[in-house]
């Protein structure tokens, strides 16, 4: 009996685990809509994304993107092919594209804070320093 | 009698080892292992400022400590006469074969004791892993400036 629990309850987790449904989170500073469904379309088109955020401030636009688990060993060429998709769509942004889980938790604190321009301001600042450590 | 039928009769007389088991079993401790590696590493992403490229130096350094710890207190040996190889390949058989040799030399005095016999285990892993690390170093520097691959 105890075992048989076991089974199904491991069934049900990899089958939770697996069916992961597509987020996108974003905060825009102006409150531009088309600018935001944009954006949503360029993660939209890749097939590989499990999650990705996104913040506008002030012409600089920092996303951060979670690629699928099997996709994992093929981060970095995802992570470019988005940074250059993102850079054609946006070409008077200053964009900074990054694959780190950590950057995505803070962006989502942002986005979950919604702070005032200057808080903003530092914080994506905070980010920015955070995703240029090599060591 | 020869090598050959020597090898034959140990062959037929030794009792033989659960292969398949052993794996699993290798497999499961290692498993673990790593999965608390990735826990102590979203720890230091959470609540340190640490990003996924940084945290593995300070998660590194806090798996071996453990299994230092472990290896204290006799608990580590018990870990590895279940898993094995599952709790040797890990960095943490690293902590584990410095403070094993440690103790086993503690009689002998602080210096020619543990002092000479410490790294005895995990020198080889020392040395080696940077003579490696050098030569595979040295072909990507090669190969970046003839341009095949960028860093």
């Amino acid at each position: 009996m105890m075992k048989k629990l076991w089974i199904i309850s491991l069934i049900l987790l990899g089958v939770a685990g697996c069916s992961e449904e597509f987020k996108v989170s974003t905060y825009h500073v102006d409150d531009d809509q088309q600018e935001i469904e944009t954006l949503t379309k360029v993660f939209k088109d890749n097939q590989n994304l499990s999650e990705a955020a996104a913040v506008f401030f002030d012409h600089q636009l920092v996303v951060s993107v979670q690629v699928q688990q099997m996709s994992k060993f093929k981060k970095e060429k995802i992570r470019k092919s988005i940074e250059k998709k993102v850079k054609s769509a946006f070409p008077d942004h200053d964009v900074y594209v990054s694959s780190d889980l950590k950057i995505t938790w803070e962006l989502k604190k942002i986005i979950d804070e919604q702070p005032t321009t200057d808080e903003l301001k530092k914080d994506l600042k905070k980010v920015k320093a955070l995703a240029k450590e090599e060591t | 009698m020869d090598a050959e039928s020597y090898q034959k009769t140990v062959d037929q007389i030794a009792p033989k080892r659960p292969v398949l088991l052993n794996c699993m079993k290798a497999f499961l401790t290692g498993g673990i292992i790593c999965a608390i590696g990735q826990l102590v590493s979203f720890v230091f992403m959470y609540f340190f400022s640490f990003t996924e490229r940084t945290a593995s130096n300070p998660s590194v350094a806090t798996m071996v400590f453990l299994s230092m710890v472990l290896t204290g207190f006799g608990i580590y040996k018990k870990i590895g006469q279940f898993g094995g190889a599952g709790s040797a390949v890990p960095v943490t058989g690293f902590g584990n074969a410095v403070i094993s040799a440690a103790i086993e030399h503690k009689s002998e005095g602080f210096i020619l004791g543990v002092g000479v016999n410490m790294f005895k285990l995990a020198g080889p892993v020392i040395v080696y892993g940077v003579f490696s690390a050098f030569v595979v170093a040295l072909i990507k520097t090669i190969l970046v400036k003839m341009g095949v691959i960028s860093w």
